[in-house]
């Protein structure tokens, strides 16, 4: 689609489930098989990923008792490694990078020959970066075909406890893999990230879904990991698998403008997310947000511009410059450097679009600010193929007057569907 | 089988090696090395880390089977692709993201990559989706990968099993025209 054009709306109002992470969706059932007891895990994402990750921990001896439309999951723990029945133990993981990440670290601490393969696309995909961190520790993994490419064969149960480096400027699923595999070594282990940094907001995510399951890892400055090995993880009972906090910010935002409630499930109260914080900046900013396990809730009010450091949230930052179109006074965002340095200079992207729909706007290196327009003004919007102005920018459609944004399809990097949900709250048909 | 010689795909894929090969202190690129897995662009090697440089293809690999196999004409931009050097992955950034391109290493690579385009191809037809050939990875936490249209010759952005998320260039020689090299090693993710 070239562009869509949201008509103004008046009346915002509805409730919207986000699909759990498809990471944190794995990251969930594998830590659920290796914890001590039972967990019943809600939210899951429909997704072949989460297909591959549940038929490998069954091959691995794992109950998991799925729901019918395949949103909750019994995982019935091992209390610690596999103890596989075949030997080897072929896995195929189709081209879930989620599930073969996490399975390939934990699998060269679990006693046992595996042999680890995945499609078309996964065979094309490297690992070797992965397989050179566990070689360092003492796995003997090797490769079937393609060297640094599955398919793999793992002779497990080499793995020990000791130093390992890897650069920062890998997949940060890399790291993931072995923070969560580390702690069921018998020693403690300390991971050195080179250079780079890796992307911290994703590794609070690990760290927070592994704190849920009982086991923590430190970190100085997210460079130099420790992890106290003979862990275990335990089941925290429930869990649930949450959507993805900055996706939810734009529904959240519209109820505070649009007077609301949205209610939006799969975001809860205990949320591994750094963005979900969003929730402080709206109620600073006058909405009334209340917080629950499994869902939130937002009802507008009067806003208020305000002058917010978002370093923390850059994501939905750009939500907060949306939202300031609303507000009465100034809005002031500073600390978002990361706002120049994604692939689409989002300061440039944000500005000139605010400034399109009448916003007076000055920028700076790691700033904006924004002054209001009396009045928003009909616009046609720039979205730069970035998926989250796209998103910021529909919150326009608040306004008196209509918004066109053009190439809206950039939103399927992220959340395919955005606009018919935007449509669902908003009770209009956009065309 | 599509002459690559004058092809725009080609040359742009010879400017972009050696605005990679100009990056390197000594001109060379490297990879891991592995005794089992040998190569004409290797120039030279440690226990490690192997050097090389693009070594053109002679002869060329053959598309002519897979063509057969698919019972339709491959686009000549992907042959020229495909079989204008022996390479190591390449390490880019486009104004979209990381891209890491394919290249085949020697001819068991392209025997690997056959097998791999085939079931691609079988993936598409499954699903009544038009033909399209992959040839690169993007950014290492996502499973997108970047195709040709094997109609059009377009540059599409995709995810397995779905239809093409959108068109990123109109076609490969000025795709890889705009592509900056980077130091990053070729086996990233």
């Amino acid at each position: 689609m070239d562009h869509i054009t949201l008509q103004p709306v008046k009346r915002v109002s509805g409730e919207v489930t986000l699909p759990g992470s498809k990471s944190l969706s794995n990251r969930a059932l594998l830590l659920g098989a290796l914890a001590a007891g039972n967990t019943q895990l809600t939210n899951l994402l429909k997704s072949d990923d989460v297909d591959r990750m549940t038929d490998a921990l069954r091959q691995l001896g794992t109950t998991v008792d799925l729901s019918g439309d395949g949103t909750e999951a019994l995982v019935h723990g091992n209390a610690g490694l596999f103890q596989p029945s075949a030997d080897p133990t072929q896995l195929f993981l189709g081209n879930a990078g989620t599930a073969i990440r996490p399975l390939t670290a934990m699998l060269s601490l679990t006693p046992g020959a595996f042999e680890v393969d995945g499609d078309e696309y996964m065979r094309e995909r490297p690992i070797g970066q992965l397989v050179d961190a566990l070689t360092q520790l003492g796995a003997s993994i090797s490769y079937q075909g393609k060297p640094g490419c599955p398919p793999l064969r793992i002779e497990g149960g080499k793995v020990k406890p000791g130093k390992v480096q890897i650069p920062g400027n890998i997949s940060s699923q890399y790291l993931t893999a072995l923070l969560m595999a580390l702690p069921l070594l018998p020693g403690d282990s300390t991971i050195t990230v080179l250079g780079e940094q890796v992307s911290k907001p994703y590794l609070d995510i690990t760290l927070g879904i592994m704190k849920a399951f009982g086991v923590t890892a430190s970190h100085e400055d997210y460079k130099v990991f420790s992890v106290q090995g003979g862990s275990a993880y335990q089941s925290p009972g429930h869990y649930l698998i949450e959507g993805d906090a900055s996706s939810a910010s734009y529904f959240l935002a519209a109820a505070a403008i649009g007077g609301g409630p949205v209610k939006v499930h799969g975001l809860g109260r205990n949320s591994v997310q750094g963005d979900y914080s969003f929730l402080d900046t709206l109620e600073q900013m006058g909405a009334r947000v209340n917080r629950q396990d499994t869902w939130v809730e937002v009802k507008g009010a009067p806003l208020q511009g305000m002058d917010l450091d978002l370093n923390h949230i850059p994501d939905a930052a750009m939500t907060v410059a949306a939202l300031a179109l609303f507000a009465k006074g100034r809005t002031s965002i500073r600390n978002i450097y990361n706002w120049r340095v994604k692939e689409t200079d989002r300061m440039h992207a944000m500005a000139t679009g605010l400034r399109a729909l009448g916003a007076e706007v000055t920028t700076g290196d790691d700033y904006i600010v924004i002054d209001p327009p009396a009045r928003i003004q009909p616009a046609r919007l720039d979205t730069y193929g970035d998926h989250r102005v796209a998103m910021s920018f529909s919150l326009a459609a608040l306004g008196d007057a209509p918004v066109t944004i053009n190439d809206p399809d950039c939103t399927s990097k992220t959340f395919p569907g955005y606009f018919q949900a935007f449509a669902a709250i908003t009770g209009r048909d956009h065309v | 089988m599509t002459v690559v010689e004058g092809s725009a795909v080609a040359a742009q894929l010879e400017a972009l090696m050696a605005r990679a090969m100009s990056r390197a202190a000594d001109g060379l690129l490297s990879a891991p090395f592995d005794p089992a897995w040998r190569s004409d662009c290797e120039v030279h090697s440690t226990s490690a880390t192997t050097w090389w440089r693009p070594a053109p293809q002679v002869p060329q690999v053959d598309f002519s089977g897979i063509e057969h196999a698919l019972e339709t004409q491959l686009h000549p931009d992907i042959i020229a692709y495909y079989s204008t050097y022996w390479a190591g992955t390449l390490e880019a950034y486009s104004d979209e993201g990381p891209v890491s391109l394919i290249q085949l290493w020697n001819p068991e690579d392209f025997e690997r990559l056959r097998a791999n385009l085939i079931g691609h191809a079988l993936a598409k037809h499954r699903r009544r989706l038009p033909l399209t050939i992959f040839f690169a990875n993007t950014e290492p936490d996502a499973e997108l990968f970047l195709s040709l249209d094997n109609q059009t010759g377009e540059v599409l952005l995709e995810e397995p099993s779905k239809p093409p998320q959108r068109v990123v260039e109109a076609c490969l020689a000025d795709f890889l025209a705009r592509l900056k090299p980077t130091a990053r090693r070729p086996d990233l993710y």
